[in-house]
């Protein structure tokens, strides 16, 4: 014993505390800690992933933002004529299932016409290009039926330059005979980047998920902190009996959540990028991510990694707080006295917050007010868990008396229930958590959704396409339809003296103008007029119009018989009411010819055959490869869309 | 030579200590010779765990002085006297001393870390456990070995980094007599060989049989007749 090993004290007082938290590190990592240690690290590690990811969320939305915006086809003024460099583009967007296909078919007008972005040419006549998503669903057996409606050979894959997320379904397709008069005219794509910024209600939502989200794991990496401080303490006290001063102990405590902390964030970040790197084989709601745009925020990041250990360390030494480590016993403190008043006031001041924002005021007015609901929000949630140990305690110092483990129970949870009550308060989060996000998607998807006042009962599917005489008969005739109904609607000009007008004219059988118009005898050959309520040009018995006829150059001119029957308006199943002639064929003759227009039909599907409207939308493409094709619902939210030309080419 | 000679290394004078209402000690006084071995004995609640504890610097007494080679330990600040434990000090108590999560052999070479020795700790602690017959257990953790091979790794523990007072307080309470014998004959034979001071509380004469003298507490005080154990084992 004499032989006395120089200590190394002198070397300061920051390299002692190095040398504590280097040897408490040392002790988390030692066999006996491990359960300890790696409940830790799950815990920080949860909360690394998921901080990470919602770090990646700015840039994940700006991604989607870019690339969109990239694809967007754009259509300058000026382009009346073809150009070198003009395209002409077609929507042919449409659905199976109940996925959505953006479907573009695209013509070349000049030898250096626009690529769409994620391709290196565009596809010939007869040719298609398609997202590697669509070219799994188009395997067969599954995607036999989409085969069918796009028989365009596949000639390319659209890069990911080219598509929103991996699971875009989207193809473009090349055609000989689009001319602009189909379609648009382009001469780029790409269109500047609209903000990304959420509208209120989404921006709430997206603060309370992650309130929701973030606060129990925060909960449960403060609780895994303090996970075996029973022997953690002990361990120190044996520490202090050697000649470890408090500072020391502190340190070494200290040490063991850094290690934890930092297994932890190496957890995290593992956990993270092993969802980054299968999230491209994810989809939610139609939507998905590249793994490429799930990139954290380099300063939140930084942020996060920073935090992490700090809150690891804070937990501990809170925890040490409450004890008096002496060598070889640990003194615990009296508690004091309860304090309860304050545990009130955030839940309380939520609540005020909350009921202030009602009727609408959180989501309404933009700026502050999400914000100040999210708030509300977190204060509640906080309220809640730094209610729970006391009410607990109260609760337990109350109850009635009972067998020997729950009078050992009450006891322990009278006298201190914090520690039991912290994991119970990360639940309480989570599940009141989940109440509010419930709540708000219900909001959202209410504030979303419209009636749109079809009538899914008189008709499935309403498909429009050019005229042709044996489309309505192709179409009613194809397997699964129960029953369908036709009519070309287009419009016949009415010549006088003060200028030419439109009028709307409708050729339908009786049948289907029985479903158009409050029309009740009807033969063939009749005819009947309809008159806005608004007013506007009228024909009468006698006059002359004249109609565009399939097959012929010149309009024909055509009288309006005396035989003619005033009617009322009646809605179709579309809710959409039509006015002016409405002629059963005969009326225009029997030469066979019919007016030229677009023709509508309705179709009633048997509801056993599950492909029945797969098979429609094929029949009708190969009608009219730009057929606008709608499934009729009570409801439609906003980002929903038809299969038809929703919208045009961009203009700048 | 004479251990008298040698000087008192610790000397306690008028010691108080009361826990709550209940007096620990009541003006005790008690002199430690550099290199002798003592017995504290006394009958159970008599208050000789306590006087260890205030000559060991882990309890701060109520009144009364511990000076350690010229220093007050009672005035010093709990930095000041975790610095002398670690440094002076050597401790074998009857459980709780080893740390569980280290090995054997760490737990040996702790005392050494805690002080910044990083190189000659490991090897310091492998010598001890083979001095103290107990290197198989070097690389085993506390937990994993018996009470009496736990108490030899402790008594290993106490005289690694070169102490000049070892206290023990009951070191063979919870081990047979057989083991407690042996752990008596390594702890005094180690301490004996280093010319390190032992304060020994024990209630046990068989285990005071090793002391160069024993001083007797009871009711708190320190009667002042000492008496060198007539043979030992």
């Amino acid at each position: 014993m004499s032989h006395r090993i120089s200590p190394t004290a002198h070397r300061g007082a920051a390299f002692g505390r190095v040398r504590a938290a280097v040897m408490g590190a040392r002790f988390a990592v030692s066999r006996a800690s491990w359960p300890r240690t790696l409940l830790m690290v799950v815990g920080i590690g949860l909360g690394t992933a998921l901080l990470l990811l919602a770090s990646a969320l700015p840039g994940m939305l700006d991604a989607r933002e870019r690339r969109g915006a990239a694809i967007v086809e754009t259509a300058s003024d000026r382009l009346a004529v073809p150009g070198e460099n003009t395209l002409v583009i077609v929507y042919a967007n449409t659905e199976y299932g109940d996925r959505d296909v953006r479907g573009r078919l695209v013509r070349a007008e000049g030898a250096r016409p626009p690529v769409p972005p994620g391709l290196r040419a565009l596809p010939g006549p007869g040719e298609m290009a398609i997202s590697p998503a669509l070219a799994r669903l188009l395997e067969p057996p599954a995607g036999a039926l989409l085969r069918e409606r796009l028989p365009y050979r596949v000639v390319a894959t659209i890069g990911d330059d080219g598509l929103t997320g991996p699971a875009d379904l989207s193809y473009y397709a090349g055609s000989a005979t689009l001319t602009a008069a189909d379609g648009s005219r382009v001469d780029r794509f790409g269109t500047p980047q609209a903000s990304a910024r959420l509208g209120p209600l989404l921006t709430l939502l997206a603060v309370t998920a992650l309130v929701v989200v973030l606060t129990p794991v925060a909960v449960f990496v403060a609780v895994a902190s303090r996970f075996g401080a029973d022997a953690r303490e002990r361990r120190l006290a044996a520490l202090r009996l050697i000649g470890a001063d408090l500072s020391t102990t502190g340190w070494i405590a200290a040490g063991e959540a850094l290690a934890a902390a930092a297994g932890g964030l190496t957890a995290g970040l593992a956990l993270f990028l092993l969802g980054r790197s299968v999230i491209g084989s994810v989809e939610l709601w139609q939507l998905s991510v590249f793994p490429a745009d799930v990139r954290p925020a380099p300063v939140l990041a930084a942020l996060v990694v920073t935090a992490m250990p700090l809150i690891a360390v804070a937990a501990t030494w809170a925890g040490l707080r409450g004890v008096v480590i002496e060598p070889l016993e640990v003194v615990r403190r009296a508690p004091r006295p309860p304090r309860r008043g304050w545990r009130i006031v955030p839940g309380l001041t939520g609540a005020v917050l909350l009921l202030t924002l009602t009727n609408g005021g959180g989501t309404r007015g933009g700026g502050w007010a999400p914000w100040l609901a999210a708030a509300g929000i977190v204060l509640v949630l906080v309220g809640l868990t730094a209610l729970l140990p006391g009410g607990v305690s109260a609760v337990a110092a109350r109850s009635g008396r009972g067998p020997l483990p729950w009078l050992l129970a009450r006891r322990r949870l009278a006298a201190d229930a914090a520690g039991s009550t912290r994991l119970v308060a990360g639940v309480t989060v989570a599940v009141a958590g989940a109440i509010a996000v419930q709540m708000l998607l219900a909001g959202l998807a209410g504030s979303f959704t419209t009636q749109t006042g079809q009538d899914p009962n008189r008709a499935d599917l309403n498909v429009s396409t050019t005229s042709d005489p044996t489309g309505a008969t192709a179409l009613a005739t194809t397997v699964g339809v129960r029953s369908a109904f036709t009519f070309t609607a287009t419009s016949a000009r009415v010549r006088g003296a003060a200028g030419d007008n439109e009028i709307p004219l409708v050729v339908g059988t009786c049948t289907a103008l029985r479903e158009i118009a409050a029309v009740r005898a009807c033969t063939p050959g009749d005819v009947f007029t309809v008159t806005p309520p608004q007013g506007g040009p009228r024909v009468g018995p006698g006059s002359v119009v004249e109609l565009a006829m399939t097959g012929r150059d010149r309009p024909m001119a055509w009288t309006v018989p005396r035989s003619t029957t005033e009617v009322a308006a009646a809605a179709d199943p579309v809710r959409q009411s039509r006015y002016g002639l409405f002629l059963t064929p005969e009326a225009l003759g029997t030469d066979g010819r019919s007016a030229a227009g677009r023709q509508i039909t309705f179709l009633r599907l048997d509801p056993n055959r599950h492909d029945a409207a797969d098979r429609v939308r094929n029949a009708a493409t190969r009608i009219d490869p730009s057929a606008s094709i709608l499934t009729l619902t009570t409801t439609r939210t906003a980002c929903s869309r038809t299969s038809a030309a929703a919208s045009s080419p961009a203009r700048p | 030579m004479n251990r008298t000679e040698l000087g008192a290394l610790l000397v306690a004078a008028d010691l108080r200590k009361t826990y709550g209402a209940t007096p620990a000690l009541d003006g005790a006084s008690i002199e430690i010779n550099t290199g002798e071995v003592v017995a504290v004995m006394g009958p159970s609640g008599s208050g000789k765990s306590t006087l260890l504890h205030c000559l060991a610097a882990i309890v701060t007494p109520d009144g009364g002085s511990v000076r350690y080679a010229g220093q007050e330990l009672s005035t010093m600040s709990d930095r000041g006297r975790s610095a002398q434990r670690q440094s002076d000090f050597g401790f074998v108590f009857q459980f709780g001393q080893l740390v569980p999560e280290p090995t054997c052999g760490e737990n040996v070479a702790l005392p050494l870390r805690l002080n910044g020795v990083r190189r000659q700790a490991s090897a310091r602690g492998r010598e001890w456990l083979e001095r103290l017959e107990v290197a198989e257990l070097a690389d085993r953790h506390p937990g994993k070995v018996s009470g009496g091979q736990a108490q030899r790794v402790a008594v290993a523990r106490a005289p690694a980094p070169g102490p000049r007072v070892v206290f023990a307080d009951e070191p063979t309470g919870a081990l047979d007599s057989l083991t407690g014998e042996r752990v008596m004959h390594l702890l005094t034979s180690a301490a004996r060989e280093s010319g390190a001071a032992v304060v020994l509380v024990t209630h046990e004469t068989r285990v005071a049989a090793y002391s160069d003298r024993e001083v007797v507490v009871r009711d708190g005080r320190t009667p002042t007749a000492h008496r060198v154990p007539a043979a030992r084992p």
